[in-house]
């Protein structure tokens, strides 16, 4: 027989065992069920025993009672431990699945074989499939089929490291599109691999490759400034054209640096500060300090919010350009000097032709070989005049024919002996009408033939009347050149077809050369019409 | 009236030659053809001309500018210069002169004749 004391222990460490057994449910359940369980169980417990030992004093009675409700308050405890560690246990699982599954780069743990045991949802995200379509593929269904190799190289180094291991590569999505992936993994035969999908920054990559490439290549001297106008980069050209070996010796150096004239340099760079560009020739200086003249288009440089961050400049050589173009004003003032000596040596000799004439008629005395001498020396005369306008005007291949035709016309009407103001000249266009030399020549050769005429023929009694030329630009190319007199006209019976006159024959012949057209009229005095097509002369 | 005697600076004889023949056509007296500047200054010295007719460009280092400038240095003789030269310097130059004309090569005798006259009776400036 057990004491009482003893047995009440043992009976209290039963209940405790029992009520033990029975956690798992309390902590499954809510605490008033766990509560009514407890009593139900306690009640049954209690009845039993008293069945079983019906003599407990009333001591025993109320010891027992004491323990279990020292019991009871320990089991509270317990249970609130229980229920703090099941919220900890709740908490720690949704930071796991925060981490694990809503981590910002893909997660996938590959068995030996490389079949995905477990995924994140980004990895899914980034392969474009359910989470659950992943597990058990193999990963390398998802990699670009030129990009096998890589893929493969990365395993077997991982392998043969145990080490991390980065690749980058093209992935696959079901829709068949792909993009570019780094990929990062650890761990040995079951391993763990980070997935990033890197395409907006491979994008941003290779636009900087080109953007570089294209600067490097440039046959421009290109030049990236600070703000202090200090050398941040040059290309290659750069060096070339400066005479410099490697960026680093340009690199800090002060842009003024490269001129000939620091002071002039600033002076510029101010300018190109207020108004944000520049565009220019500059004389700049090598690192041998030799110089040459360059062409240079600079901007300064803003970021996104307009700021002012520096300066690029591009600039080419065009020292030889300079050169030649000086070559070029040299042989062009050559030529035209040259020209001149052969318009001046030409009207020379044409003037010391129309002297030998002169001097021939003051020795002659019969009409009919003086008209003949006369009439040369007016054709060689309109052309020496020609020589002469030319070689005084600064175009020396065209003369303003107006001007030309006065003169002509002023001695005409000298040497044949009639009043200088008879002879009417007038220009019907606007602006001075300039004619190339090879359409000046006959067009002066045909006014000093039809004007001769007129004076000698038109007015037989005193040789007193008016004759007209006039010039007119009736189209954009076409001249109308018109000779006229109010003098007795042709006589009626006069085939002009059949006439056979050195003058008509020029005249004609002229005409011819001219690609013109001529007309003759009759009607109150005499009018000759020649028109033909303006040939353009080069702009002067 | 005796003929008034001018002076003629020209190269080319054959020019110098005909004008010659139309000066005296107009009732004047050629008293020299010089060629060249210092035959002309040499000339003016020698014959006292009343009027100098002188071609600008003349072989030999000295131009007819240059000779006149250097005739003007004691002689108020007037000068016609007889040249296609018209370019801006070689007028300023003519300026310089003073006492002087500029007339084209091909200018008629009517023109010609009436310019000497004007130059002789003291109307140059």
């Amino acid at each position: 027989m057990l004491h009482s004391s003893q047995h009440t222990r043992m009976k209290v460490n039963h209940a405790r065992r029992q009520l033990a057994v029975t956690q798992g449910a309390i902590v499954a359940s809510s605490h008033e069920a766990r509560r009514q369980l407890a009593e139900a169980q306690a009640r049954a417990r209690v009845a039993k025993e008293s069945a079983e030992q019906p003599s407990v004093t009333p001591e025993q009675t109320q010891q027992i009672l004491h323990e279990l409700g020292v019991h009871q308050i320990e089991l509270e405890i317990s249970n609130e431990e229980l229920r703090n560690s099941q919220v900890e246990l709740e908490l720690a699982r949704s930071l796991y699945l925060d981490l694990y599954d809503l981590a910002p780069v893909g997660y996938v743990t590959l068995s030996e074989s490389g079949l995905i045991l477990q995924a994140n949802l980004k990895a899914a995200n980034i392969l474009g499939l359910a989470h659950e379509g992943l597990v058990n593929q193999p990963l390398v269904k998802f990699i670009h089929p030129e990009d096998l190799a890589i893929f493969s190289r990365h395993r077997q180094q991982l392998f043969a490291t145990g080490t991390s291991q980065e690749c980058e590569l093209r992935m696959l999505t079901p829709d068949g599109s792909w993009f570019w992936a780094r990929m990062e993994a650890c761990g040995g035969q079951t391993c763990r691999v980070v997935l990033n999908n890197i395409s907006a920054a491979k994008k941003i990559e290779e636009a900087l490759i080109i953007k570089s490439a294209a600067f490097d290549s440039a046959i421009n001297a290109q030049s990236i400034g600070g703000l202090d106008h200090g050398i941040v980069m040059v290309n290659p050209a750069f060096l070339r054209m400066y005479g410099y070996s490697s960026q680093e010796e340009v690199v800090g150096m002060h842009i003024a640096q490269f001129s000939p004239n620091p002071t002039e340099a600033m002076a510029l760079l101010q300018t190109f500060e207020a108004t944000g560009q520049f565009e220019g020739e500059l004389t700049l200086k090598r690192k041998d300090g030799s110089l040459f003249i360059g062409y240079t288009q600079g901007t300064v440089v803003r970021n996104e919010a307009g700021r002012v961050i520096g300066f690029q400049s591009s600039t080419i050589d065009i020292t030889e350009r300079k050169l030649a173009e000086a070559a070029i004003q040299q042989a062009l003032a050559e030529k035209t000097v040259l020209l001149k000596e052969v318009h001046h040596r030409v009207k020379n000799n044409l003037a010391i032709m129309v002297s030998l004439i002169n001097m021939q008629v003051r020795h002659i005395k019969h009409p009919d070989a003086l008209a003949a001498l006369s009439d040369t020396r007016a054709r060689l005369f309109a052309m020496s005049l020609l020589h002469e306008m030319l070689y005084r005007s600064g175009g020396m291949d065209r003369v303003e024919i107006t001007g030309y035709l006065r003169q002509l016309c002023a001695n005409l009407s000298e040497s044949l002996g009639m009043a200088a103001q008879a002879i009417d000249i007038q220009s019907h266009s606007v602006a001075p009408v300039m004619l190339a030399i090879e359409q000046a020549v006959p067009c002066g050769l045909i006014v000093s033939e039809l004007v001769s005429n007129s004076i000698k023929h038109a007015f037989p009694v005193a040789r007193r009347g008016e004759v007209s030329v006039e010039l007119e630009q009736t189209a954009a190319d076409e001249i109308l050149l018109r000779v006229s007199d109010n003098g007795i006209g042709l006589p009626d019976d006069l085939q002009i077809d059949q006439v056979s006159s050195v003058g008509l024959t020029l005249v004609n012949a002229l005409t011819q050369q001219l690609r013109g057209t001529r007309n003759i009229r009759s009607d109150h005095g005499t009018r000759v019409e020649i028109r033909f097509p303006l040939q353009p002369v080069s702009p002067s | 009236m005796k003929p008034k005697p001018l002076l003629i600076v020209e190269d080319e004889i054959i020019l110098a030659k005909d004008l010659e023949g139309r000066l005296i056509d107009m009732g004047y007296r050629v008293v020299d053809i010089a060629c060249t500047g210092p035959a002309a200054i040499a000339a003016t010295e020698q014959f006292r001309p009343d009027l100098i007719l002188m071609d600008i460009r003349l072989s030999g280092e000295v131009d007819g500018i240059d000779a006149a400038l250097e005739i003007r240095k004691s002689h108020r003789t007037p000068v016609i210069f007889l040249s296609a030269y018209a370019d801006e310097q070689t007028r300023q130059r003519v300026q310089a002169v003073g006492l002087c004309k500029f007339l084209s090569k091909l200018i008629p005798d009517r023109d010609l004749h009436t310019a000497i006259e004007s130059a002789l009776a003291g109307h140059l400036a």
